[in-house]
């Protein structure tokens, strides 16, 4: 019976009634690297870092896999992985000393790094003042505190809904609901700063 | 013209996807706040596609970072399993030295053998007509009077 469960779940995706094999795990890295990136990305704000993060977040799966019960997905157990790094790095003081250098290195720099010149390619004007624009939202969405970044990226980003969110993040849906209205209104302020 | 305006959390609510009814009721009716609520919505949309730009990676980048992932496990794999071998084999000297290490040294016998030599000693004493202290003194006085024995014999003969 418990084989015929774990093959239906396996069948279904990769949930387990108890713990993830080593063979499971293997399959869990190319499936789910991409989004875990993604929001370490729109978390963090820095490439290396994201990287390093999403490492570390599929090496501390691999050290707990044992213990995943599939009472969430394994995307949200992942992603809680991640959201707890996140949230982690942000408190640790060193990352604070890093925090510092890279605004620093970015004032230096102009704050325009290449990633933030136009396309040499595009020609469109029209898709240029787009693409700014886009640019405008996800720069005042990096200024946002950690938490509302998180919750804003997870919703706008990866289009979870708000339950998926509080499974997340281990907050209530009304939690939910206040970072995302906070975080809504301090980028309605900061973008309307901005407009001519 | 409808003055109530929405308020900013309502028209959060309407673009997180949890509207209030006087907020809906508003917005089918108040065309400003139409116009602010697609303003902000082209905004999150655009936030969404810098989002996914964002995270965009060549396929090499995703290979590099799974031989990454596998590297550190089987690093880890191999210095569980070198712990749990160790582990084992100490545990199996100790064990073997624990084993071979105790007939030898056992104390019990030790201390059966020394009494039972005692009670073999106390058992000859006993047996003996002198005490053992005392032996010299006797062997002493043997000779004593096997030299007097003597004498008396060599008198009785020069008087004959």
């Amino acid at each position: 019976m418990e084989k015929a469960i774990t093959r239906m779940a396996e069948g279904i995706g990769l949930e387990r009634p108890r713990g993830l094999s080593a063979e499971d795990f293997e399959r869990l890295v190319p499936e789910h690297q991409r989004r875990i990136h993604r929001v370490l990305m729109s978390v963090t704000r820095d490439t290396d870092l994201a990287e390093t993060l999403t490492q570390e977040c599929f090496i501390r799966a691999y050290r707990c896999r044992e213990r995943y019960r599939g009472e969430a997905s394994v995307e949200t157990w992942l992603l809680r992985i991640a959201v707890n790094l996140a949230i982690d790095h942000r408190k640790s003081a060193r990352h604070t000393f890093w925090e510092r250098m890279r605004v620093w290195r970015r004032g230096q720099e102009g704050g325009v790094s290449a990633r933030d010149e136009a396309d040499p390619g595009t020609s469109v004007e029209e898709t240029l003042v787009t693409r700014e624009s886009a640019r405008e939202v996800w720069e005042a969405a990096g200024g946002l505190p950690t938490r509302q970044r998180i919750v804003f990226s997870l919703r706008f980003g990866e289009e979870m809904s708000l339950e998926e969110i509080a499974e997340t993040a281990q907050m209530e849906v009304g939690t939910v609901k206040a970072h995302l209205y906070r975080a809504i209104g301090a980028l309605r302020k900061r973008l309307g700063e901005r407009r001519p | 013209m409808n003055e109530n305006h929405l308020t900013d959390d309502e028209l959060a609510g309407v673009v997180v996807g949890a509207p209030s009814r006087r907020a809906s009721d508003h917005l089918a009716s108040c065309e400003s706040c139409r116009t602010e609520e697609s303003r902000m919505r082209s905004e999150l949309k655009g936030f969404s596609e810098e989002y996914a730009r964002q995270g965009e990676r060549p396929e090499v980048f995703w290979a590099k970072q799974r031989a990454a992932v596998h590297a550190r496990i089987e690093r880890r794999r191999t210095v569980l399993w070198r712990l749990t071998w160790s582990t084992a084999a100490a545990a199996t000297i100790m064990l073997g030295y624990l084993h071979f290490r105790s007939p030898a040294s056992q104390p019990a016998p030790v201390v059966q053998d020394a009494d039972q030599a005692l009670l073999l000693d106390v058992e000859r004493s006993l047996r003996r007509p002198v005490p053992a202290a005392l032996e010299p003194a006797m062997i002493l006085a043997a000779e004593i009077d096997r030299m007097a024995s003597i004498e008396q014999v060599n008198e009785k003969g020069e008087t004959q």
